[in-house]
């Protein structure tokens, strides 16, 4: 064996090998003829016991299948508090203390700690499943808000309502179903809902408002106040109660006087419109009026004047008097007045001012109206600038200046408090010659009495798009007004030679 | 000379493309699923018996059927879970193959896989399937609730849709944790934390990953094998994860050690750990080829980053054996879970291989 060359050496290695392999495959085949058998076996036997109990399985996840109730882990649970009750002793009872065992008791106390604990992972499941279902609810909710968004009311309060029954214990989910059953006039479901709200949170403002409406729509006034009260005693700015309790106070006084001094009541009685429940504030029945068509000479110029008016007015105005007005056509075409509605809708207003503390309508939009007409003249009244916020942009600049173009002072009032820096900003690619010229004009008739200085101002507005173009389309007496201006400024001797260089240059004035 | 043994110990050719198999738990029988030329599904059981296979029951269904499991099924009923063609999920009880017991339309396109966990004592918790589709959705069905699976996964609405090639369940080593990772077509890992149902880390390994297993599915996330196409394959150590500066924190990101291993010169189709030992995997390559590989983990699994947080640390894989049985790709492959050794694999030359590989045990 000793003189092998290695090849053969390497033969032998490699026979050997293969040898064990087939030992090792044979052993392991014959093996594996004893498993078969065996798993055979096995196999039959499972077979056999088909009806092997499932196992405690967890829930099917993100799913709400009813978990089978841990009652015997509830009963112990009690079981232990009443024997430690049971083992209680009276602080009277001396005789009792005197046998008392502090180490006996401070063992059965560790040994309560260690069952708590066991049934501490068991009740982490419960905890687990709850939290579970809070967040469902939460989705719910989320889902149910969509829909009320997209105004189909009847899928959010099914949501809330599935939300609800998820977890009870969410104020938000009655609230909000509430509001949706306030969108659909089920006040006596939506108050419902509002105390259950109100229960789980006392400090619920919303849930307080609604409950307001809902009661409103009940007429349950009182109660209603009482709501509104308490909003605004738990946040005193809370402009929501402030109205609501007005426009109760206002329908109890006109209940009032209704009651009183109504001598014609039952003349031409019109029901109630439908109307969204905000909006509805009293549910007297609508009044007809006589309306007188007096003094209609300066039609035109009145038209023209209500025109502007609700131009001037902010954008949900618009909205709520187009509202008003399409609601009082149709209470004019009950009337069947025919061609004359049109006119009645324009000239109803002024009739109302007139008339409104001794004809007391009980209409709400009649009502509204009245509060547009003060409105409107409000605006009327010439000087409002220190109302008129500032504007921010080009669009409410040309608004703004509609307003103002007839009424130089109030404009220079106006115009004075902008910036110069936001000239460029403000009128954008907008400055018409007539802005210009106002503006101009407005220097020349304010600026110039009062001393003070429009140097920069004119200096910006030369900054503004398309102003070369403007200055070169100046007639001769518009430009008259530029160089008076100019030579004004040269007079002063305040404004450096540079500036008005500059000024000199972009008005084109020729000396 | 202590070197495993890869044998061939069984061959069979069959009329229909395979695409998988699995052996059904606590018997020496197989079940095969495929593809008949007629686009029909195949699903045959075998018998193994002294030295020979036999055909114990055969089904023809309406659609291909693309991948199975037994996970989610406890060790008496041994329901098969599969896949098809379809986008059809089904459990099949063997005993009837007429109707399954459960159909679902999970997926608008292929199952492409199909993973499943809380059954044969695998797994805490609930049974759960899972499935990845060329879709671009993994979803997570329960058999007990019927037509809508419990999870999903998929991408923002928007984003380009990943067929997803694998799903794998692990971390299932209590009642309510659980991972699903999937592995994409362009080489994105997804791993999913299905308490949370939240994405827990995500990353990407440049080509297509063919498969992902954990080494087990019931212990606290410690390996994944990530096989791709280009030969390559990555052992993920999943123990320790490093949140990355520079990232949202909203979730954790993590760096998990890879081990880059190149084996098979093509796609590396499948990576496979023995359930007896699994610090031993397989992997099948596209050459028909089977590597046999052993995990040895370092010294020391964790180290600290220059900042103090726990950083991984990969091991090292040795190749034990190296064998090629086909000349096609081998499309699937299953370590019997009763028998150490014993392995049944597919490949698409239409033949289904019962192989015996020796000594494991003295590896």
């Amino acid at each position: 064996m000793a003189n092998l060359s290695p090849n053969e050496a390497k033969m032998l290695g490699l026979q050997s090998q293969i040898r064990e392999n087939q030992h090792d495959l044979g052993e392991y085949l014959k093996e594996l003829d004893n498993w078969e058998n065996d798993i055979k076996h096995k196999d039959q036997e499972l077979k056999k016991t088909k009806t092997i109990e499932e196992p405690k399985l967890p829930p099917v996840r993100n799913s709400l299948h009813k978990k089978k109730k841990k009652v015997k882990k509830k009963s112990h649970g009690e079981s232990g508090k009443t024997t430690s009750k049971a083992g209680r002793i009276s602080g009277y009872d001396f005789k009792a203390w005197d046998k008392f065992d502090v180490d006996k008791a401070c063992q059965e106390l560790e040994s309560d700690g260690n069952e708590a604990g066991a049934s501490l992972s068991e009740e982490t499941d419960e905890e687990w499943e709850m939290e579970r279902k809070r967040q469902q609810a939460i989705m719910e909710k989320d889902n149910g808000n969509d829909y009320f968004k997209r105004g189909d009311y009847a899928s959010a309060i099914e949501s809330y309502t599935v939300g609800i029954a998820l977890d009870p214990t969410n104020p938000l989910l009655p609230a909000n179903r509430a509001m949706a059953l306030l969108k659909q006039e089920k006040f006596a479901a939506a108050e419902e809902d509002c105390c259950t709200a109100l229960t789980l949170d006392p400090l619920y403002i919303k849930a307080y408002l609604r409950r307001g409406t809902a009661r409103i729509g009940l007429e349950k006034h009182e109660q209603a106040k009482g709501d509104f009260n308490k909003v605004l005693k738990l946040e005193p700015q809370n402009k929501q109660a402030v109205l609501e309790l007005e426009k109760i106070r206002k329908a109890e006084e006109k209940d009032q006087l209704v009651t009183h001094g109504n001598t014609r009541s039952d003349v031409g009685v019109v029901k109630a419109i439908t109307k969204p429940p905000e909006e509805k504030s009293r549910f007297k029945p609508l009044r007809r009026l006589e309306i007188e068509e007096t003094g209609f000479d300066d039609d035109e110029q009145r038209k023209a004047a209500i025109a502007k008016v609700v131009e001037s007015q902010s954008e949900i105005k618009k909205i709520i008097t187009e509202k008003d007005d399409k609601l009082f056509e149709k209470f004019s075409s009950l009337q069947k007045q025919g061609s004359s509605a049109t006119t009645t809708k324009r000239t109803e207003p002024d009739q109302l001012t007139e008339n409104n503390l001794t004809m007391n309508t009980c209409s709400d939009m009649t009502g509204q109206m009245v509060k547009n007409v003060t409105t409107t003249h409000e605006a009327n009244k010439p000087v409002s600038t220190e109302m008129c916020p500032l504007p921010e942009t080009s669009y409410q600049f040309q608004a703004d200046y509609k307003r103002f173009k007839n009424n130089l002072e109030a404009f220079y009032k106006y115009f004075k408090r902008i910036s110069p820096n936001s000239y460029p900003k403000l009128f954008g690619e907008a400055l018409e010659s007539g802005i210009l010229m106002t503006v101009l004009r407005v220097f020349k008739e304010f600026y110039i009495p009062s001393h003070e200085c429009y140097s920069k101002h004119l200096l910006h507005l030369a900054g503004v798009k398309r102003f070369s173009t403007m200055v070169m389309f100046l007639s001769s007496r518009e430009k008259l007004v530029v160089s008076e201006l100019y030579n004004h400024l040269v007079s002063t001797g305040t404004v450096s030679e540079e500036d008005l260089k500059i000024i000199a240059n972009k008005y084109e004035i020729k000396n | 000379m202590e070197k495993p043994q890869i044998i061939i110990h069984i061959q069979k050719s069959v009329n229909y493309t395979l695409f998988d198999t699995k052996w059904i738990p606590c018997s020496c029988k197989f079940v095969v699923l495929g593809n008949h030329a007629r686009g029909t599904g195949a699903l045959q059981v075998y018998e193994v018996s002294h030295g020979d296979i036999k055909l114990v029951q055969e089904v023809e269904k309406t659609k291909a059927l693309k991948c199975g499991t037994f996970g989610a099924s406890s060790l008496q009923q041994r329901f098969l879970a599969t896949g098809d063609f379809d986008g059809k999920m089904q459990i099949w009880d063997l005993d009837s193959l007429e109707m399954p017991v459960y159909s679902v339309k999970g997926h608008k396109e292929i199952i492409n896989c199909i993973d499943g966990v809380g059954g044969l004592g695998i797994g805490e918790g609930a049974p759960e399937i899972v499935t990845g589709s060329r879709d671009g959705v993994v979803k997570v069905w329960d058999p007990r609730q019927k037509n809508d699976p419990v999870a999903t996964m998929e991408s923002m609405e928007g984003d380009c849709k990943r067929d997803c090639w694998t799903v794998a369940f692990g971390h299932a080593y209590n009642q309510h944790d659980r991972c699903v990772a999937a592995g994409y077509d362009n080489g994105d890992i997804k791993l999913f934390d299905l308490r949370k149902m939240a994405l827990r880390w995500e990353t990407n390994i440049k080509n297509g990953v063919c498969c992902l297993e954990f080494d087990r599915k019931d212990i606290n996330m410690n390996k994944l094998v990530a096989t791709t196409l280009e030969s390559k394959f990555h052992v993920l150590d999943m123990r320790t994860q490093h949140p990355v500066k520079g990232f949202s924190s909203v979730s954790e990101k993590a760096s998990i050690f890879i081990t880059n291993l190149i084996a098979h010169k093509s796609t590396v189709w499948l990576g496979r750990h023995l359930p007896q030992n699994r610090d031993i995997f397989i992997t099948c390559g596209g050459s028909g080829s089977l590597n046999l590989w052993k995990y040895s983990y370092p010294a020391n699994r964790v180290t600290k980053d220059s900042e103090g947080r726990d950083l991984g640390v990969a091991g090292t894989v040795n190749l034990l054996q190296n064998a090629t049985v086909s000349t096609q790709p081998v499309s699937s492959f299953d370590w019997s879970p009763d028998k150490e050794g014993l392995c049944v694999c597919t490949s698409f030359d239409q033949t289904l291989r019962v192989l015996i590989v020796t000594k494991l045990n003295r590896v």
